[in-house]
């Protein structure tokens, strides 16, 4: 009973903490600040500060990107190629890896 | 040409003088509404900023349907709301950046209103954590009419609401922030 009359009470003191908000004066630096980032808003920005041109940038480098690892995969496997058509030229085996059978080298002991 | 019709046309043509009128005259009553938004004098001040640069900005599009006053009302309110908003969303993915992050999105953390009196801080930072929990609109009826002080017709006009709807929702925050501090209590006060 004594503690619900003494949150009643709490809460009224709560609910009416606010009636004696006092007005906050405005800063009296407000317009210089103001007029400062208006000046600097003025200015012409930097193309790479704009947000389009940002975009297509990181679109263009994701796309060399994209090619050069392409293109590296692609030299590769001729690379690769290459070089199991000279090995099994000079070692008179089949030119192509996928027939190469290992188990059935004729004469191998 | 009244004053007031010349002072907007001035604005609209981007006359420094007349901005500089606006931001000596309506300064404060921006400032202390953003505190009724967001109690921390650092955040209210740079809103203040948001709220004269967005109305240097648009004042070429003001259409002058309502007084310069309600126009500045409705800018200062749509920022507090929108910082609100982006610290809500902030706090929603604080858990994937950082645990400062999470702390820095809380801005219940931070109360400094300048104008609450030292013995009420405490009381005053409980209110406003509740009052931060009502739906914007009850909210904003609310802080204009409390923190404001402007008379139930001049809310109407800023919400662009009729008189009655301002009421209720004026009477439904109150009625809501009792319960929610209500139950506060029941559970914090032994």
């Amino acid at each position: 009973m004594e503690n619900n009359s003494k949150r009643e009470h709490e809460l009224e003191k709560t609910l009416n903490s606010l009636d004696d908000l006092q007005r906050v004066p405005g800063n009296p630096w407000l317009y210089t600040r103001l007029q400062e980032r208006r000046k600097q808003a003025a200015q012409p920005r930097g193309f790479w500060k704009v947000p389009a041109l940002q975009g297509l940038a990181f679109a263009s480098l994701l796309l060399v990107n994209v090619f050069t690892v392409i293109s590296g995969l692609k030299a590769t496997n001729t690379h690769q190629d290459k070089l199991v058509q000279t090995v099994s030229e000079q070692f008179g085996l089949e030119s192509s890896i996928q027939n190469v059978d290992l188990f059935n080298i004729p004469n191998a002991q | 040409m009244s004053d007031e019709k010349q002072f907007i046309q001035s604005l609209k043509k981007g006359e420094a003088a007349a901005f500089q009128r606006l931001v000596e005259e309506s300064q404060e009553r921006v400032l202390n509404t953003c505190l009724g938004f967001v109690p921390n004098l650092q955040d209210a001040e740079d809103l203040t900023q948001e709220v004269f640069l967005e109305a240097f900005r648009s004042a070429q599009g003001f259409r002058e349907e309502s007084s310069v006053q309600t126009w500045l009302y409705r800018i200062a309110i749509n920022k507090s709301l929108e910082l609100l908003r982006h610290r809500k969303r902030k706090k929603r993915w604080a858990f994937l950046t950082s645990l400062d992050a999470v702390k820095d999105a809380d801005g219940s953390q931070h109360f400094q209103h300048p104008g609450v009196l030292l013995e009420n801080e405490e009381r005053a930072e409980l209110f406003f954590n509740h009052l931060a929990r009502l739906p914007e609109n009850q909210r904003t009826a609310f802080v204009l009419h409390k923190v404001e002080g402007l008379s139930h017709r001049e809310i109407g006009e800023v919400m662009q609401r009729n008189v009655s709807a301002v009421e209720s929702l004026i009477h439904r925050a109150k009625k809501q922030l009792r319960e929610s501090l209500k139950t506060w209590y029941e559970q914090n006060l032994i």
